[in-house]
This record gives structure tokens, C-alpha cells and sequence, in this order.
């Protein structure tokens, strides 16, 4: 086994900047669907942002590692580890 | 079941390190009203809540406290990253760095650890979203004490996010008392 | 500073009764871009309530 640890994996702050942000509008989204499930404008404005949000996760995900453990093209070897963990990026 | 997302929902940051607040900001990760207590109080309730809006809500609403507690995992994570024991002893961490070092431990400002004690759960579905209410205006205070004692503008802007999620949260419950009442009359006039 | 607060109209005092607690139900009206609501806390802004620093019982 090769124990020879890879350097961490780059991150792209800006993007994921962005993907936080569209993530956010969504975590919003749900909360207000939740108790305003016939809201035609939020469901239309929930649908735009999940749709931008998987995109850009998947654009982030091909060139800078997983965002999910799920992610199906992932490289060997295993990138999941890969630092830096969330908490360790200065923003 | 639940699946992580290998992002913070806020880009959380400290501008210096600053092991006194870590001390007091800790409150928030393992204190009566931190964001553990309300996590485990809202994924606690939700099994029993009789309607699919309260459902829904206790659901995701658990799930964003988990990532604030992450949030402010990072915060007190960043504010003592590397600190050494001999600057750390001359401060208000020194008790926590004795009995953890620099790992995050679940406790309140005062050292005591966090216990369920903190949270309650109803199957009578009023009294669980009364508690929800008032347990986001007591979040809500405790981020507004703890602005009112840092001068870091990177962690004020961080627990101001927070802060404003306790208002939005409030609102929501809220809105799921007013169906809550609905669902009661409902309840009594077709029994 | 009364115009800051976010009153909210339709609220139907009719059903109301004693020894209830009510919070009026948002209706949407617009909401930020995702930048602006991750930044300022919230998508809707309605609902953005910053903290003003001073005597409480206001926010």
C-alpha cells in the first residue's frame, strides 16, 4: 500500500463561494416550501437554484475532488480525503 | 439517514486567534441554547409531529442547526488552531485546553458539558413548537451577547448569519403553530 | 425607524383567540440574489432583521 500521502487537493474559494451561496438560496427555499408547499414563484425560484447548484457542484467536483463521498468519476486514488476539510480553509 | 456536503454553509472565518473567546463562543456548540441542543431537539420531535409542514420543518431545520454547529466547530477551531500550552494557560481556554487540549468538546461557556437536560420533546405538538420558538429567541440573544463582546469583524460577521437564521427559523415555526391550530380544529369538529 | 420594522398587513385578528400565540404567516414578495442572502442571513427580505446594537427589546 502506498502510504505516501498525496499533497492536498487545490481548492477554488471563489467557487465555492458560489456553490455556498446557491446552496444557501436553496436551504431557504425548502424552509419557506415547507410551510408554503403551493407557492408556484418559490417552487419556479427553488427549481433554478437546484439546477444551478448541481451543475457548478459537478463542474467543482471534476476538477477539484468530491463534494459528495457519492461522487460517481472519482479518480484514483480515493480523493474524499483529501485536505483541506471544510473547517480548515480560510475563506 | 443523513449525507455530508464537503462545504460550510457559511464561509466562516476569524481575523486573529483568540483563545478568550474560543472560551465564550463555545457556549454556541455545546451550551443550553447552541446549536447541538437544537439540533437534537428538532430531529427529536419530528417523529411524532402530526402534520407533513411540521414534519418537514423539524427535519430541515435539525439538519441546518448540525451544520451551524460545524460553524462554530470551525470558529473555536480557528481561534486556538496551533496556539501553544504555555500562551494558552494565561487564558480563559486553560481549563478546556487541561481537559481537551485544543479538540472541540461540546460544553457551555462556563466549562459545564452538554446534556439533553437542554431540550425537551413533546408528543403534544404545541408544547414541542413553543419550545422551538423560544429556543430561537434565546439563540438569537445569546448571538447578540456574544457580538456585543468581540471587535474580531470576521466573527461578527459569521454570527450574524447566525443570528438572522434564528429569526428565519422563528418565522417558520411560527407559520407551523398557525397550521398546528388548523389541524386541532380540524381535529375536533371531525374527530 | 418605524418604517424599518416589517409590519405585515392581512393579518386576520378574527380568528385569533385567547391564550394562543400567533406569528402571521410570510407572504412572498421578492427575494435577494443568492450572494446578497447567503451574506445577509436570509433569501427573503421580509424576513432580514439585522442586529442593531443598543437597548433590547427591538431588532
Amino acid at each position: 500500500m502506498d502510504r505516501n500521502r498525496r499533497p492536498g487537493s487545490p481548492v477554488n474559494v471563489e467557487m465555492l463561494r458560489e456553490i455556498m451561496q446557491l446552496n444557501f438560496a436553496m436551504i431557504e427555499t425548502v424552509l419557506f416550501l415547507n410551510t408554503h408547499p403551493t407557492c408556484r414563484p418559490v417552487l419556479d425560484l427553488h427549481n433554478e437554484f437546484a439546477s444551478r447548484f448541481n451543475k457548478l457542484v459537478e463542474r467543482y467536483q471534476e476538477r477539484y475532488g468530491p463534494i459528495y463521498a457519492s461522487y460517481e468519476n472519482a479518480e484514483y486514488p480515493w480523493m474524499w480525503i483529501e485536505e483541506p476539510w471544510p473547517w480548515e480553509i480560510k475563506y | 439517514m443523513w449525507e455530508y456536503k464537503k462545504i460550510l454553509e457559511y464561509p466562516a472565518n476569524v481575523r486573529r486567534q483568540d483563545p478568550d473567546y474560543a472560551s465564550l463562543v463555545v457556549t454556541q456548540f455545546g451550551g443550553p441554547d447552541g446549536e447541538l441542543a437544537a439540533s437534537l431537539r428538532y430531529i427529536s420531535q419530528m417523529y411524532t409531529m402530526p402534520i407533513p409542514e411540521g414534519k418537514a420543518t423539524l427535519n430541515n431545520i435539525g439538519t441546518e442547526e448540525l451544520a451551524h454547529f460545524e460553524i462554530i466547530g470551525t470558529l473555536v477551531y480557528k481561534l486556538v488552531e496551533g496556539i501553544p500550552a504555555d500562551v494558552l494557560k494565561n487564558t480563559r481556554f486553560a481549563p478546556h485546553y487541561a481537559q481537551h487540549g485544543r479538540a472541540n468538546y461540546p460544553a457551555d461557556a462556563f466549562g459545564n458539558a452538554w446534556t439533553a437536560s437542554y431540550i425537551q420533546s413533546h408528543e403534544d405538538p404545541v408544547a414541542s413548537i413553543q419550545e422551538d420558538l423560544a429556543a430561537e429567541q434565546k439563540a438569537r440573544a445569546t448571538y447578540e451577547y456574544l457580538i456585543d463582546m468581540s471587535d474580531d469583524p470576521a466573527i461578527i460577521d459569521t454570527l450574524s448569519f447566525l443570528r438572522e437564521r434564528e429569526v428565519v427559523h422563528f418565522q417558520r415555526f411560527g407559520e407551523v403553530l398557525d397550521l398546528l391550530y388548523d389541524y386541532m380544529d380540524d381535529y375536533e369538529e371531525w374527530g | 425607524m418605524e418604517e424599518e420594522k416589517q409590519y405585515v398587513s392581512g393579518f386576520e385578528m378574527d380568528r385569533v383567540r385567547l391564550a394562543h400565540a400567533y406569528i402571521p404567516y410570510q407572504q412572498y414578495t421578492d427575494h435577494y440574489t443568492p450572494a446578497r442572502a447567503l451574506k445577509q442571513g436570509t433569501l427573503y427580505p421580509e424576513l432580514y432583521m439585522p442586529y442593531q446594537p443598543g437597548p433590547r427589546g427591538y431588532y
